[in-house]
């Protein structure tokens, strides 16, 4: 049996992250999950057993056991050879620079282990999440740390939080181009801070996001109807279509549709758990 | 996380590779030669792919000359950067240069057209972290179409 779960976010946490998740099995399992890039950034604990990931470029690479990753912009495959084990936090765009002030370009496709990161704070505060008796405990140690990382993070809202927020609420659907001409910035100044902290060009943040959202619309569907992926994904027309799924995933629409092995072919459901926050105690 | 602010020994590789290539690319950006130069060694090769064995040199001859003669013809040139990869020992970078062509480049007389097209640099560097290795590709037969059509 294995289980994902989505948890909801404490209101004053929303403007950085898009949700909390867990992701268990009761016992060792041999799997290979796929997964396409999902337009936001994560901080990801393992408490399971040690696993590896490839993708276009790597064969096969072990994953730090906590880690921080910037955008993807290729699908990955995560291996499992062993009890699965992870909780973690989706965070929206720009909050990892917030937290961290890393140019967020070094991190696109890649995992950095957290312990290089933020040492100090590592030590002191990672042995509940990982030692944690069950998945509540896990979760309530997991919104604790999350709460004071984020308490000195820079809780304004930049200009290109804002941009990428709007990017990644419309699903990519957002004229990038006409987008910059309400910006009180240079197309060069406006594009340089985006890609340092978000990681990448706003088009092609923009592209992610639409190819994430298109991803989503044919989960656990070997049939799904693509010219409904195709319009709803904001997608004007099939070349453009095909091509982006090419890039970012290596096959076609219908290829990927028919081939992929994402995690809604391996869970009943994805499960949005509610559960009392208890942000003031 | 101070090791990460600083290029220093302490950086993780690609780290400080991808530092590396955007600086390139920023100062490719502000049309800089001088700058994109001083971030390639002494013998760092360049390779501007469609154009064969005639785009293919060390990058502070061959490539200062197509720099120079580039952005003489083409005074708006600029680029935005759209990713920065790590792919084993080398660094992808994807760009979209754009520009208007103001004076003849080599053969292609001016018809006063513009330009976007995508461009993939891949990068390679040396063990003291300067670029060493530049491949450049580009659709050669879309970038004349739109400078001709």
């Amino acid at each position: 049996m294995m289980s994902y779960r989505k948890y909801p976010v404490q209101k004053e946490l929303e403007t950085f992250i898009e949700c909390y998740f867990s992701w268990e099995s009761d016992g060792p399992i041999k799997l290979d999950i796929e997964s396409p890039p999902n337009a936001c950034e994560a901080i990801v604990y393992n408490y399971g057993s040690p696993y590896r990931i490839s993708n276009q470029k790597y064969d096969d690479l072990e994953v730090p056991s906590c880690f921080i990753n910037g955008q993807s912009i290729q699908n990955y495959t995560l291996h499992f050879d062993g009890k699965i084990g992870i909780i973690g936090v989706a965070l929206k765009p720009g909050a990892l620079y917030k937290l961290f002030e890393i140019p967020m370009f070094s991190l696109t496709d890649e995992r950095l282990d957290f312990t290089e990161v933020s040492p100090d704070f590592c030590s002191k505060r990672l042995a509940p999440i990982l030692n944690a008796k069950n998945l509540e405990a896990r979760l309530d140690s997991l919104i604790a740390i999350t709460e004071d990382l984020f308490t000195t993070a820079n809780k304004d809202d930049s200009i290109i939080q804002e941009a990428a927020s709007k990017i990644f609420s419309d699903k990519g659907k957002t004229n990038v181009t006409e987008h910059l001409c309400d910006i009180p910035m240079s197309r060069r100044n406006f594009e340089r801070k985006f890609l340092e902290e978000v990681g990448v060009s706003p088009k092609m943040y923009a592209k992610i996001r639409r190819f994430s959202f298109c991803c989503s619309l044919m989960a656990g569907d070997r049939e799904a109807d693509l010219m409904d992926v195709l319009h709803q994904g904001g997608y004007y027309d099939q070349s453009h279509f095909i091509k982006d799924f090419k890039y970012f995933s290596g096959r076609t629409p219908r290829k990927y549709a028919k081939t992929n092995n994402e995690l809604a072919y391996h869970v009943d459901r994805m499960a949005i758990v509610e559960k009392r926050l208890h942000l003031n105690s | 996380m101070e090791a990460l602010k600083h290029k220093n020994q302490q950086d993780p590789l690609f780290i400080a590779w991808k530092n590396r290539s955007v600086e390139f690319m920023k100062a490719y950006q502000d049309q800089s030669v001088k700058s994109m130069l001083a971030n390639c060694s002494k013998d760092c090769q360049i390779a501007f792919n469609p154009l064969g064995q005639q785009g293919k040199g060390n990058v502070h001859e061959v490539g200062k000359a197509i720099w120079v003669s580039l952005i003489d013809s083409f005074p708006s040139l600029d680029n935005t950067i759209n990713a920065v990869i790590k792919e084993n020992d080398s660094i992808r970078c994807e760009v979209t240069i754009h520009g208007k062509q103001e004076k003849d480049f080599g053969d292609l007389k001016t018809k006063g057209h513009a330009f976007e097209e995508d461009h993939i640099f891949i990068f390679k560097m040396d063990d003291k972290g300067f670029i060493n290795d530049i491949s450049i590709y580009w659709n050669h037969e879309n970038f004349i179409k739109q400078l001709t059509a």
